[in-house]
């Protein structure tokens, strides 16, 4: 041994039993720390791949430039890719063998790599006489590869082109808006057709590393360019961190800081508290190298040194954890939603999460040591040779024993009397509660986000022209098929002539069934739904605030010419069919609506499928309409991605809870052991004075429970107020939702905290008990 | 009148070739009132012998009756009760609870019975002790003799039969050895108890009324008033 320092892995390799518990902090901690910045790495990666797919992998688009310009902004360094792209709308009336299309003419990199196409079949037209289509025509109008056709221009005009290629469906929205088959060609060969009417821009993509907002301020100083010939990719420069301004994803990154910090101060306390226990077991080990000669700073030098040295085990463990559970949670993101993460490596790591996690992991423990390690440096020489070290000098108030009966008063006052231990527990627990109250805002951000409203129907049959053409009896034949979750259909009679209140003005009346009037019943003010599901001649209404209206009115409509009277059942504070400007809204019962208008057949029939639905479940109901005269509405994949986007989140939200509470129940536990553990000795001195096991567990439920209260308390406190302000930053700022007491998460965690702390005393309890009375004094 | 009775007890610790005889066939018998001293060197198995007396230790073999009934086949909570109602314990490092002070630690025993002290007898004890001043001071505020006079009354206040004495002057000058002597002795006079103690301070053993002597796990009784003998 040639430095004191030297002591320390002998002594660690000594202590490693008393010391494992704060190993297993510190690899929480950097597991917890990992695991945060690689999901967060993994969803970033999934929502810029999203907004890419969304609008391409552009930054700024230039309008109304010159060429010059445009080789300016090309020659930069920080510029990517660019390049001119040109389209013109389906409404331009260009169109192929009768077939309407869209055009979007640019270079193969801007039709790669910003506005991530690709060509299916065939390549990338190359001359100004070649185009490449969307691969639809080839079956709707018989268009093959090499073949050369006719494009028809609104003036009659023809030009003729050979296809040379054919280009996939689904990825065309990013080139032209709207869904009509496109038509790609070469910039020269766009400017060989002669378009009037064309959106030319010039799109650039800059490196990922530079500061574009910088460079953009560069190219409009230098080329003297309004605002408005710039339009910016905000949501994918927001998500890349290259806009300042709140917005969402700020928002989201605020939150993720804020968290980070709770994380890291848990992490603080937990190690914290777990080193006090530690350093308090060791007192006359510290008072021993006192009276060796060892400096107060030595001692500090020393009790630093071993949380480092613990580091180098608990790090690495805790990184590899953390890689282990970012890949299976990688993997069932990969599975559950393909369409957003099928990007995300399988086996990949995240640098970024390894390097924050060892820094913070370094920082926590270092911040962690300093109050046991100015706790060491404290201990005096005479400590070492005084038996009992640390155990008489540190109370000042004795035990409350008439209020409580004799174990509990001492189990309270045990938890009470030393006030640093007793902040750092109840702190370390209210900051569990806090952090699980935080963390659980993202389910409400989750739902909103990702859920879509009960009623949202997967596909839509809208009478063509808007009145009660659909014969009801499809209704049936659609309920009949085995794939369809729900089907209901509305009658809609629009304007309808109405008074009350001696007031006149139109109204829409539409019917519900069963399972509308259910979704409607959230928003029922006042009166009852039943009323108007099971009487005629009831209505709701919804409440605009432009007519006044209350349950038991009577309002009169005029339909084909006959002046009927109904009466207001119930008040509905919205719908979302209540949309119309100056038009009131009445609901009423299928019944009611045919006993109004004579009409029998609906103006729309949604549809829900069941979870396996697939679009040949929809081609089967599309079927059922051989004759047209409606218009199909196909949201299917849309909710099902949405849909697979929630559990995804959910994964990851309901992940991070879960790894929230098994901190708390292992930090419960933990603190719970060691405080036994420290007062071993005390506990054998009251066994034998005549204390039974049954108020010795009783003391130490009391010494817990003091705890767990305490820190429950504090956890309200402050978890409420954190709750709020990340509840108002991420869901009433783009929602509008209000915020209100999280009870059920709260009503959870407290039962959480309260229920480990219960059982966190029965194996420390059960440990004192299979100890005899003369091993419990003589314990070390 | 025999308060405590002790047959054949052993004490074994470990096994096989680190199998150790702490206590070999001890046998003998108290009456109430008898002041008792064990003595021997260290290691002898003293302390052992306390312990399993006292129901700290379970012995490997043997029986303890204390006023007749059977220790060691009562059950652990039943055993607890009891020991707390009919033993009082005195430890050389005294055992006080840190944070009650002089008072609640002498009723300690008391209320862990859920028994309502009586103020005059905690008076009275508090006052045999010289305690009366310092009544609600903690124990971290009172030096080692006080500590060791708080120990003495927390094993008085339940009127035990028997009380178990561990060096309870170990700790002590011989000032306050003295005065501890004497509190335990006339507690001994005054309320019929009694007191088996372990010393090693053989001057002590001129005080009590028998000596016993173990060596190496083996007790012999010196009978009364040994001092002569020891010498």
């Amino acid at each position: 041994m040639k430095h004191y320092l030297k002591l320390v892995p002998i002594s660690a390799k000594i202590h490693r039993k008393q010391s494992k518990m704060t190993r297993i902090c510190i690899t929480l901690a950097v597991l917890l720390v990992a695991v945060m910045f690689g999901l967060a790495d993994m969803y970033l990666q999934g929502v810029t791949r999203h907004q890419m797919e969304e609008s391409g992998n552009w930054h700024y688009e230039f309008h109304s430039i010159d060429t010059q310009t445009a080789s300016f902004i090309s020659a930069r360094p920080e510029t990517e890719v660019s390049g001119w792209h040109n389209t013109v709308s389906s409404e331009a009336g260009y169109s192929i063998k009768g077939q309407t299309i869209s055009i979007s003419a640019q270079e193969r990199k801007v039709f790669e790599n910003i506005f991530l196409n690709e060509i299916i079949e065939g390549e990338y037209p190359n001359a100004s006489g070649e185009i490449a289509v969307s691969s639809s025509l080839k079956d709707t109008v018989s268009i093959s590869l090499n073949e050369t056709v006719e494009l028809y221009k609104s003036d009659g005009s023809v030009t003729a082109y050979s296809v040379v290629g054919f280009l996939d469906d689904t990825e065309t929205s990013r080139l032209v808006e709207g869904d009509t088959p496109i038509a790609v060609m070469t910039p020269t060969g766009f400017g060989a057709l002669v378009v009037a009417d064309a959106d030319t821009s010039y799109v650039v993509q800059f490196s990922r590393i530079c500061n574009i907002p910088d460079i953009i301020k560069g190219i409009k100083e230098s080329n003297h360019l309004s605002e408005e010939q710039m339009t910016g990719n905000i949501p994918l420069l927001s998500i890349q961190g290259q806009i300042a301004g709140k917005t969402g994803v700020d928002q989201i990154y605020q939150v993720a800081f804020i968290l980070s910090v709770i994380v890291m101060v848990t992490c603080i306390l937990m190690i914290s508290s777990s080193l006090n226990s530690n350093v308090a077991e060791r007192t006359e080990f510290f008072g021993m190298l006192r009276c060796l000669g060892a400096t107060k700073r030595q001692i500090m030098r020393f009790v630093r040194l071993e949380g480092i040295y613990w580091c180098r085990t608990a790090i690495p463990i805790g990184i590899i954890l953390s890689i282990l559970i970012v890949w299976i949670l990688s993997a069932a993101m990969r599975v559950i939603n393909p369409l957003w993460f099928s990007a995300m490596p399988v086996f990949g790591i995240s640098w970024i999460s390894i390097i924050a996690s060892i820094l913070l992991g370094l920082l926590t423990v270092l911040l962690a040591v300093r109050s046991p390690a100015k706790r060491a440096a404290k201990v005096s020489p005479l400590m070492a040779i005084s038996g009992n070290a640390g155990q008489m000098a540190s109370f000042r108030k004795s035990a409350n024993t008439k209020a409580f009966k004799i174990e509990i008063a001492m189990g309270i006052h045990h938890a009470k009397s030393k006030k640093r231990n007793f902040v750092l527990m109840t702190g370390a627990f209210a900051v569990c509660i806090t952090l699980f109250l935080t963390f659980s805002t993202l389910i409400d951000f989750m739902k909103n986000a990702f859920v879509p409203p009960e009623y949202t129907p997967e596909l839509s049959i809208a009478s063509e022209t808007n009145t009660c053409s659909i014969d009801n009896k499809l209704l049936e034949q659609i309920k009949q098929n085995n794939f369809v979750k729900r089907a209901y259909g509305r009658m809609f009679a629009y304007n309808v002539p109405t008074e009350s209140s001696g007031k006149s003005y139109n109204a829409n009346l539409i019917s519900y069934e069963e399972n509308q009037f259910g979704w409607a019943a959230d928003s029922l003010v006042s009166g009852s739904i039943d009323t108007v599901m099971q009487q005629e001649n009831q209505i709701l209404f919804v409440q605009t605030g432009n007519i006044d209206v209350n349950v038991g009115d009577n309002i009169t409509l005029s339909i084909n010419d006959r002046t009927q009277t109904v009466t207001v059942a119930g008040i509905l504070s919205d719908s979302p069919l209540a949309r119309v400007e100056g038009t009131e809204t009445f609901f009423c019962s299928e019944k009611t609506f045919t006993a109004l208008t004579g009409e029998t057949g609906y103006t729309i029939i949604d549809i829900q499928f069941e979870n396996n639905a697939s679009s040949g479940n929809v081609e089967t109901i599309v079927n059922l309409f051989p004759n047209g005269g409606v218009i199909f509405s196909d949201s299917l994949s849309k909710v099902q991605q949405q849909r697979n986007l929630y559990h995804t989140f959910a994964i990851l939200v309901y992940g991070f809870l879960s790894i929230i509470v098994a901190i708390t129940v292992f930090h419960i536990m933990n603190t719970i052991n060691m405080g036994v553990a420290a007062k071993m000795k005390e506990y054998g001195g009251m066994r034998a004075i005549g204390m039974s096991d049954r108020q010795l567990v009783k003391m130490i439920i009391a010494e817990a429970g003091t705890y767990a209260v305490n820190g429950a308390i504090w956890g309200c406190i402050i978890g409420l107020p954190m709750h709020w302000v990340i509840f108002v930053s991420l869901i009433t700022n783009i929602w509008g939702t209000a915020w209100s007491v999280p009870f059920i998460p709260l009503i959870l965690i407290i039962a959480i905290v309260l229920f480990t702390s219960l059982l966190a005393v029965r194996e420390p309890a059960k440990r004192l008990q299979r100890m005899s009375i003369v091993e419990n004094i003589s314990a070390q | 009148m025999e308060i405590l009775r002790v047959e054949n007890l052993c004490k074994t610790y470990g096994k096989g070739e680190a199998e150790v005889n702490a206590l070999k066939n001890v046998s003998f018998s108290l009456e109430k009132g008898e002041f008792a001293a064990v003595v021997g060197e260290s290691g002898s198995g003293k302390s052992t012998l306390l312990n399993c007396i006292g129901a700290l230790d379970m012995p490997t073999s043997g029986s303890i009756f204390i006023d007749r009934q059977n220790l060691l086949s009562m059950k652990e909570e039943k055993r607890t009760i009891f020991r707390r109602r009919n033993i009082g314990f005195i430890f050389q490092s005294f055992q006080l609870v840190a944070e009650l002070d002089v008072e609640q630690n002498i009723m300690f025993p008391l209320l862990l019975d859920y028994r309502k002290p009586e103020p005059d007898r905690v008076d009275e004890i508090l006052s045999l002790l010289g305690l009366t001043e310092r009544r609600h001071h903690l124990p971290s505020q009172l030096s080692g003799g006080q500590q060791q006079r708080v120990a003495i009354g927390r094993a008085l206040i339940t009127q035990p039969k028997l009380i178990l004495a561990d060096e309870p002057t170990g700790n002590l000058d011989s000032k306050n050895s003295h005065d501890v002597i004497d509190m335990l002795t006339s507690a001994s006079k005054r309320f019929q108890q009694t007191i088996l103690m372990i010393t090693h301070n053989n001057n002590l053993t001129a005080l009590v009324d028998r000596v016993f002597h173990v060596s190496d796990g083996v007790l012999t009784d010196l009978g009364g008033r040994a001092n002569e003998t020891l010498s």
